[in-house]
């Protein structure tokens, strides 16, 4: 049995002395934690066939190693089951890529932190909520998983709010923020199989999202549906016009996947319009220097300001309850590209 | 009575790589510092000034400005060619 390097803290066997130690060190979100013993933490290296010193990823901002064994830690701490690990070590990899920028995500004074949606067989045999509520409490793996990779990127990466992390005011999805997409329900191929992987692979994609937008657009018509999501979507103040840069997210439900696909529109057709229609002209911006200079900062007024370099950048995945009312939009931090790990 | 304890390990991982510390460039005159720019304006002031400092007060010979992608680290090799090519350099500041 290979041998865990970590250092060890004891302390009084007690679920209150226990949080209030981690707390105090910093180790956590400001919610408990499940104590990380030895023999939980070897469970979880166990259920993924790693060994304690593997190493994973490296993690921005202080290059913090995630070996297994660190990371199954803050995998006990979050309170993931052991069978979730090889989600949370895919997510890592997933944030870990250069192209998802996870040095700037972690240290920015925008409030983005990483959104994982997970595909494949994996969500039903995990129990992952693709459903109504899915965005919301309920459901451990949803919760515990997307937390694990947030206690990963605070303890591994050194990133700890207002000191490192700079978000002046965070969001609620930088404590966990994990679904999984309703393929079941999708009138299209799945996202993972849109980009190249096989349905029967699972895997985890993180976009790097500011919080999320509600849109109401409970119409009949998929030209009114876009219009509607589009004036939602289309928010000058959103970093993804800053650079016109990044992968907008958008979270159908069912319903509204439906509606469009039953009119012959697929994800490329409603990709197209919403770009078309998120354009903003430089004029409804002000003029004045802004500290960080735009990309759109010398365009003449009548100029569009993008929100994303090009519409195949909008990302679109399905899920949540039946009903085409409201649709979830995910802002995007900008200078990142969203990256995806196979389970 | 003892009281009962529970063991829990450190989920910390500090980066333990060796901290490579190099020479201070020492006085200015003739060199060319290097200015990496992120484009935040309030950044690109207070390097504008640095560089009227240098110059007048210190005789720097060159100040040369990288472009580099806003909230992003350096692209992959600028920062060698920065040391290449300069003395030393800005690559930061906490503003």
């Amino acid at each position: 049995m290979s041998k865990l390097s970590s250092a060890r803290y004891t302390v009084a066997d007690d679920c209150g002395a226990v949080f209030a130690d981690m707390y105090a060190r910093g180790f956590t979100d400001g919610l408990p934690v499940i104590p990380p013993t030895q023999t939980a933490v070897r469970a979880m290296l166990d259920a993924a066939q790693l060994k304690p010193d593997e190493l994973i990823a490296v993690v921005p901002p202080e290059r913090g190693p995630a070996s297994a064994e660190k990371i199954a830690i803050n995998a006990v701490m979050a309170g993931c089951l052991p069978e979730y690990f090889p989600v949370v070590v895919a997510a890592m990899r997933a944030v870990c890529e250069p192209k998802f920028n996870l040095l700037g995500v972690q240290t920015t004074t925008n409030p983005v932190g990483p959104v994982l949606i997970v595909n494949g067989p994996i969500r039903k045999a995990l129990d992952i909520n693709c459903g109504r509520g899915c965005l919301g409490p309920g459901t451990r793996a949803n919760a515990t998983i997307g937390r694990a990779l947030r206690l990963c990127l605070l303890n591994i990466g050194g990133c700890p709010p207002g000191e490192v992390d700079k978000a002046i005011h965070g969001m609620p999805g930088k404590f966990s923020f994990c679904f999984g997409e309703f393929e079941e329900q999708s009138p299209w191929p799945p996202f993972h199989a849109d980009n190249g992987f096989a349905r029967e692979q699972s895997t985890v994609t993180a976009v790097a999202g500011q919080g999320t937008q509600n849109i109401y657009a409970a119409f009949h018509d998929p030209a009114d549906i876009v219009t509607m999501l589009a004036h939602g979507m289309a928010v000058a103040g959103n970093n993804g016009y800053l650079r016109a840069l990044g992968n907008p997210l958008v979270i159908l439900s069912p319903g509204h996947a439906k509606i469009f696909a039953d009119a012959g529109w697929g994800k490329p057709r409603i990709k197209q319009a919403l770009f078309e229609q998120t354009k903003i002209p430089r004029k409804r911006i002000p003029r004045a220097r802004q500290l960080s200079v735009p990309v759109y900062d010398n365009y003449a007024d009548d100029e569009l300001c993008l929100i994303c370099q090009k519409a195949e950048d909008i990302l679109i995945v399905v899920a949540g309850g039946p009903e085409a009312y409201h649709i979830t939009y995910v802002p995007n931090f900008g200078t990142t590209v969203y990256s995806m790990a196979a389970i | 009575m003892r009281t009962r304890t529970i063991e829990y390990l450190d989920p910390v991982s500090p980066n333990t790589d060796e901290k490579l510390y190099v020479p201070a460039v020492g006085a200015l005159k003739d060199k060319r510092i290097g200015f990496l720019s992120n484009g935040w304006a309030s950044y690109n002031a207070m390097g504008a000034k640095i560089e009227q400092v240098f110059r007048e007060h210190h005789g720097m010979k060159e100040m040369r400005t990288y472009k580099i992608p806003t909230s992003c680290a350096p692209p992959e090799g600028l920062l060698e060619q920065v040391a290449a090519e300069c003395d030393a350099a800005i690559v930061g500041m906490a503003n």
